[in-house]
């Protein structure tokens, strides 16, 4: 059953349960992906630049460098989309940026934060929904004990408040649109 | 098998809570110790909590765990399949 999922993971590790696969840290995958973290933000044209990856994260922080990631054309995904809001969210579907939401930030965190992390992603993904920001929902695997399945992947959405059919897109059709838009399928 | 299932539970009352977790119908009807797969039934309703706390499971007694869910299925028959 899960096989019949046309899955596409941008953030794990390469496995036959996807499709495509890209990662930031497995060679195998079938396309590199770069992630910008906070303290790198000012440095993201250089290192993407120098990294040569083929889909770029960054990771959310405060308003202040939400703002910075949704103005660089040169990001594809925004990692731990929060806090943000309308304003914000409107950019993100003018620059077609899409919001990520990673499996593993909600596997490995536990109480007050897990808590406070899957409020923050409904609120997100709520104004995303309204702003038409696409969604994708990734594993984060940096290891085979870390797979997500494709099924896994759907219900994770469902937590954070999507519906079935949205889910599915984030791990479908969303994720195709990238590729294709990047020019990589 | 009794570690399973109380680690099964430990997860889901941490992601669930009380109320939620009383919610899923949790029964771990089968297990095999051999090559570790089991089936886990549960509500309609309750198929992507009771899969999410699966996922959140991270160790069973102190070794590391990932559990994957092979299928879901509304029938033991069909789950054979999977």
């Amino acid at each position: 059953m899960l096989s019949n999922y046309l899955a596409i993971d941008l953030r794990g590790i390469k496995s036959d349960l996807y499709e495509y696969v890209a990662s930031v840290d497995d060679e195998n995958a079938d396309f590199r992906a770069v992630m910008i973290y906070p303290d790198t933000i000012g440095r993201i044209n250089e290192i993407v630049k120098k990294s040569g990856a083929d889909i770029v994260f960054a990771t959310g922080n405060d308003m202040a460098s939400n703002r910075r990631i949704i103005e660089n054309p040169i990001v594809d995904v925004m990692s731990r989309p929060y806090p943000i809001d309308d304003t914000l969210a409107k950019m993100a579907s003018r620059n077609g940026m899409f919001f990520e939401i990673c499996a593993r930030d909600i596997i490995n965190s536990r109480g007050y934060q897990r808590s406070r992390m899957i409020q923050s992603l409904r609120r997100s993904i709520s104004l995303a929904r309204k702003r038409k920001v696409g969604i994708v929902i990734t594993s984060g695997a940096r290891d085979g004990m870390e797979l997500v399945t494709p099924r896994e992947l759907v219900a994770f959405g469902t937590l954070v408040g999507m519906e079935y059919p949205e889910a599915k897109a984030a791990i479908g059709t969303m994720p195709r649109k990238i590729l294709e838009g990047r020019g990589l399928i | 098998m009794e570690d399973v299932r109380h680690s099964i539970w430990d997860s889901m009352l941490s992601l669930l809570g009380e109320k939620g977790s009383a919610n899923v119908n949790l029964k771990v009807s089968e297990w095999n110790e051999e090559n570790n797969i089991g089936i886990a039934r549960c509500s309609l309703d309750s198929v992507d909590d009771l899969i999410v706390s699966l996922k959140t499971m991270t160790d069973i007694q102190g070794a590391r765990v990932n559990v994957l869910v092979k299928g879901v299925s509304g029938t033991l028959k069909s789950l054979e399949k999977c």
